[in-house]
């Protein structure tokens, strides 16, 4: 009896021990997986987003048709951008708290450049020139989530 | 303090739900026409206004620049006052952006 005793005295605590570390092992690895998951979906709306913004700043009115799809196309860009912004505010809520202004700020960008100028208005023409600005704006974003995901 | 008079200004359930467009060319519901018949007339007659931006589906920064930096570039307030004068609320995290795209709008329409 004595010596099941001591030999659980000598196994118990390096087993708590074991546990314990394996238990925040695991939880900041399914913390990191999330976040990636978390990354790769809100990439994955931003180049939705930026096709969308690119055909609807390149897409001439001048057809019933292209008017048509120049309303849906901005009802989704602006759908995007009010997703992106809820998303990014429940990610730096929880994965990045002390910088959720920075991603915020790039976002603010990115809704600038795909809804600002002439968006939704009937002296919209095609303007090649957001095409840059929506690209760059759009990229600064990804660039930062894949920086954090990394 | 005691005697401000504050007015509250829910855009989705006072203006429109679809707020769209820069001018009244554009749509009924433009930044312009929001500015001139809601916004300006109750910075006027109040020593204070919050602007509801929940609710609404979504906005397009034409509109937002219009109606907001609208009011700094038509010369009736300067970007300060409006610190003093002007909250913003959003208690959905979906509009949170659009609070900074409108601060982002006034504060560069005073550099203009």
């Amino acid at each position: 009896m004595d010596a099941v005793l001591e030999i659980s005295r000598i196994i118990v605590p390096p087993l708590i021990t074991v546990g314990l570390g394996a238990y925040v092992a695991q939880r900041f690895f399914v913390s990191r997986a999330n976040e990636g998951a978390m990354v790769d979906f809100m990439v994955r709306d931003l180049r939705e987003l930026q096709n969308d913004a690119l055909e609807y700043w390149t897409l001439a009115a001048d057809t019933p048709e292209n008017k048509q799809r120049q309303i849906i196309l901005a009802q989704k860009i602006k759908g995007m951008i009010k997703s992106l912004s809820a998303d990014s505010n429940y990610y730096c809520d929880r994965y990045c708290k002390c910088k959720s202004g920075e991603l915020q700020n790039l976002l603010v960008e990115v809704a600038d450049a795909c809804t600002g100028g002439e968006f939704e208005s009937v002296r919209k023409k095609v303007d090649t020139g957001r095409y840059i600005l929506i690209v760059n704006a759009i990229n600064r974003v990804k660039s930062e989530l894949h920086r954090r995901k990394l | 303090m005691v005697g401000d008079i504050m007015k509250r200004i829910d855009i989705a359930k006072d203006f429109s739900d679809t707020p769209l467009g820069r001018y009244p060319t554009d749509s009924p519901v433009s930044g312009e026409r929001f500015r001139e018949e809601l916004l300006c007339p109750a910075l006027k007659d109040n020593d204070s206004v919050t602007v509801v931006i929940d609710g609404a589906e979504g906005y397009g920064s034409s509109f937002l620049d219009e109606a907001f930096g609208g009011l700094v570039r038509k010369g009736y307030y300067s970007a300060d006052q409006l610190e003093q004068l002007l909250k913003i609320e959003c208690n959905d995290p979906e509009y949170v952006i659009y609070k900074s795209l409108i601060w982002k709008y006034i504060k560069e329409a005073r550099k203009k």
